[in-house]
């Protein structure tokens, strides 16, 4: 009988086809697929874009902003993107409230969190002083009294420990070297205790003595608060 | 004092008779206190733990240890997607980097009377400058007034004058009781404000002074006054376009 050619493939034929096919989708994809080496970069790459992404975000707004770079130490304080000045670090720590030797959590996500609307407590009081100008009726010969307003240390005596808080309940606490570490045992506990006034977490912070004074008296309203990790 | 519970008479004797096991022994001690006294060991008690207890209560802390950002979205698993962090991360550091300028800014520090020539981390100079005095001043009859602040933000050298010549505003002789004048030649005051002037937008300027004894203090009506040497280096290390910063 003669032999039909042509129109029905032979298995051989057909898995030789199929071979070369896989072969041909492994070739495309074979460098889509990341290594197993490369999930820890990416990893570092997303946490790395997010930290750049917040840090942009600081550098277009409107506000002031302090940057505790944990790296260097370093207190940054900064406006749209620019660095205006630098305190530095001596030491740093972080403090959560404790009841009865019980701790609490601070809230989740406190060190990628950008805070917001920081308060200098205590105040610094500012009573700005009002002129009416004379009337015209003053003679020339009479002798002005020459009023030399203070100096900013004596106008805004800084204590040697202050903090600044968040909304949110984060407090910036900046202490002088050798400061004592609380206001107030009681005040401690009572912060510890109440609610309303509890700071969920306390980022401590110990400046340089004069660096200490100079950030009290100039430390704009509303400043906002960002951490930059140690690894960045 | 009762010490044992089988003092009870008969107690014991009736347990066994009837065929229980004796009671246990129970030591129970009562203490017996004069009235007044039982209060005050309660009263010390209650102080111990209040104090003990503000001893546990406060906070407590740790060496600040920060670790990655978490990122939104999980980590991407095909090279494009990596590739694409890649590109994404050169975008946001050009775009920091294009924030900070490259060549030198000037810095003020109004509250504390500082004035900083900074590029990058580096300070150039770090001199005493004197800020607006913060003060309202009210016309007599009140119809308008003044507030002699130095102005918060961010603006740029505009323009470079030497030997500039002041043209005094209205409340320059508002303030000294004075008829303001219809000749304008009547407000010009020549050598007040120094050798050198760079002016930063709304009549604001940082220039000299002839009072440099008054420097570190906040004297002036809104400018920035700087002693003769350092105003020289300002002027001459601050190009028109020169970024200033206040705070």
């Amino acid at each position: 009988m003669p032999t039909v050619r042509g129109s029905h493939p032979r298995p051989s034929q057909r898995r030789g086809k199929v071979a070369c096919a896989t072969l041909a989708v492994f070739l495309l994809n074979a460098g889509t697929f990341a290594a197993p080496g490369d999930r820890y970069s990416s990893e570092k790459l997303l946490s790395d874009n997010e930290l750049l992404r917040k840090q942009l975000d600081l550098a277009s707004g409107k506000e002031f902003y302090l940057l505790l770079d944990t790296a260097r130490p370093a207190l940054k304080l900064m406006f749209e993107g620019v660095l205006l000045r630098e305190y530095e670090v001596v030491e740093m720590s972080a403090g959560s409230p404790k009841v009865f030797f019980f701790g609490r959590r601070p809230p989740a996500g406190w060190q990628d969190a950008v805070w917001e609307g920081g308060k200098l407590d205590p105040l610094r009081h500012y009573a700005r002083k009002e002129i009416i100008a004379p009337d015209g009726s003053k003679k020339e010969e009479e002798e002005e009294e020459v009023v030399i307003p203070p100096t900013p240390e004596e106008a805004f005596p800084a204590p040697d420990h202050y903090r600044i808080r968040f909304d949110g309940g984060l407090a910036l606490e900046i202490l002088k070297p050798g400061a004592p570490e609380s206001a107030g045992r009681m005040a401690n506990v009572a912060s510890a205790l109440w609610p309303s006034s509890t700071d969920r977490v306390r980022v401590r912070l110990v400046l340089l003595a004069d660096q200490v004074e100079e950030l009290y008296r100039s430390v704009p309203e509303n400043v906002r608060f960002f951490m930059l990790p140690a690894a960045h | 004092m009762r010490t044992s519970y089988a003092d009870e008479p008969g107690d014991a004797r009736g347990s066994a008779a009837r065929g229980f096991p004796p009671p246990a022994r129970r030591t129970v001690l009562r203490l017996r206190l004069p009235g007044g006294r039982r209060w005050l060991v309660l009263l010390l008690l209650l102080v111990g733990v209040v104090v003990l207890g503000a001893a546990g209560t406060g906070y407590s802390y740790r060496p600040l240890a920060i670790g990655k950002v978490k990122a939104g979205s999980a980590a991407p698993t095909t090279t494009r997607e990596l590739a694409s962090l890649r590109q994404e991360q050169k975008r946001l550091l050009a775009a920091l980097a294009k924030k900070t300028p490259r060549a030198s800014y000037i810095v003020v520090d109004r509250t504390n009377n500082r004035l900083y020539v900074k590029q990058g981390d580096r300070v150039l100079l770090q001199a005493t400058c004197s800020a607006g005095s913060g003060l309202l001043l009210r016309e007599p009859d009140g119809t308008r007034s003044w507030i002699f602040d130095t102005p918060r933000g961010s603006f740029r050298v505009l323009s470079k004058t030497r030997n500039p010549v002041w043209k005094k505003p209205d409340w320059a002789f508002i303030e000294e009781g004075k008829p303001i004048p219809s000749n304008p030649s009547e407000r010009i005051e020549y050598g007040t404000l120094g050798e050198f002037a760079l002016h930063f937008g709304n009549g604001y300027m940082i220039h000299g002074t002839l009072y440099e004894r008054l420097l570190g203090r906040p004297v002036t009506h809104g400018c920035i006054r700087l002693g003769k040497a350092d105003l020289r280096r300002v002027y001459e290390s601050a190009p028109i376009g020169t970024p200033i910063f206040v705070y």
